[in-house]
């Protein structure tokens, strides 16, 4: 039995198309009989108007695009620098830990040692300075300049073969 | 609102993969969406332009969850809707809304009567009442859709919808007399 509650209730489902096929029966068949269902329809409908044609004028203000796009850069400026903020404090700690658990471990002790004979083989060769003049210091420096020497020509020749490679 | 073209559904796809023309595309073609959308729930432009901004930078961030790029406008509402609504909640603007809600447009006459009629009532309106009905109304998201961008089920929508018009309804007849 159909009456004003029930079609009441179905009618915004009716209005919008989503009501089963027999309830839309059902309340067209009332809706013949009853004025005040029909007035119910109808103010329904006409506030579904006016929604759709007062929203139509809400348009974004000028320049929201551009405002969009500056914030979704900084944010994503943001992330990244998060990111790299988080990377730096785990190398940091990976570090403080590898340190650590070389200098505890028998590797460590080794390093130790080989460190302090690095020390006196640097303070030898200072303390030898004065006994053997300037020569030592200008023999430093050609081994130097030739070794740059050989590294530049070396990453040219690498640089021009990667480029040929390029190429083909 | 409910069509995606081939033309959209690249752009999306491409946007997934990191293109920052695609996205802006996006941001051209659907901020009025959003927009409108956030509007309807926080009732005033200002907020509506935090919102929509709000929206965009979540959409950025995880526009490469989404599985399948049809599912768009759904996924897009749902982010808005949320975004407008943990907006009022962090704010606290539910309590002043009316004190604070804009006018839609500038006019004049009958039409801006009736528009000034319609924002009072939409604002006394609870943010989920508004919210079912710009989705309906304005974009005209069927039962189904309303379902997945709300996260109720159909038999919620459907009484949401209907409470918020027979609301709206009264308020306005209230406001303009018996006509409404």
């Amino acid at each position: 039995m159909v009456n004003c509650k029930s079609v009441e209730e179905q009618l915004s489902a009716f209005m919008d198309g989503e009501a089963s096929r027999e309830d839309c029966e059902a309340i067209e068949q009332h809706l013949q009989t009853c004025g005040d269902c029909r007035r119910l329809l109808s103010h329904l409908q006409g506030i579904s108007g006016a929604l759709q044609a007062a929203y139509n004028d809400v348009t974004p203000p000028v320049g929201l695009e551009l405002s969009i796009l500056r914030a979704v850069e900084m944010s994503r400026e943001g992330v990244q620098a998060r990111r790299l903020s988080a990377l730096y404090v785990v190398c940091a700690a990976l570090a403080l830990l590898g340190v650590a658990t070389a200098l505890l471990s028998p590797l460590g002790v080794a390093m130790k040692a080989f460190f302090r004979f690095d020390v006196s083989i640097i303070g030898g060769i200072i303390h030898l300075s004065p006994d053997m003049g300037s020569s030592w210091i200008a023999g430093i420096a050609i081994s130097c300049i030739l070794l740059a020497g050989f590294s530049i020509f070396g990453v040219a020749l690498a640089l021009r073969t990667s480029r040929t490679e390029g190429i083909l | 609102m409910n069509g995606l073209n081939q033309q959209d559904l690249n752009l999306i796809r491409w946007a997934r993969q990191g293109r920052r023309d695609s996205f802006s595309a996006l941001i051209r073609n659907y901020q009025t969406f959003v927009f409108r959308t956030a509007y309807g729930v926080v009732q005033n432009r200002a907020d509506a332009e935090d919102v929509t901004q709000e929206t965009f930078i979540k959409v950025h961030q995880s526009l490469k969850a989404l599985r399948d790029e049809r599912t768009f406008p759904t996924w897009l509402a749902r982010i808005t809707v949320r975004t407008a609504i943990d907006w009022l909640h962090q704010k606290d603007k539910q309590k002043d809304l009316l004190a604070s809600a804009d006018p839609m447009t500038v006019d004049s006459g009958h039409s801006s009567d009736l528009r000034m009629d319609l924002e009072q009532a939409l604002a006394a309106l609870s943010p989920e009442q508004r919210t079912v009905l710009v989705l309906r109304e304005i974009h005209g998201f069927d039962y189904e859709q309303l379902a997945q961008i709300l996260g109720v089920p159909v038999g919620t929508v459907k009484s949401r919808l209907h409470n918020a018009r027979i609301e709206l309804r009264q308020l306005l007849s209230s406001e303009r007399g018996s006509g409404w």
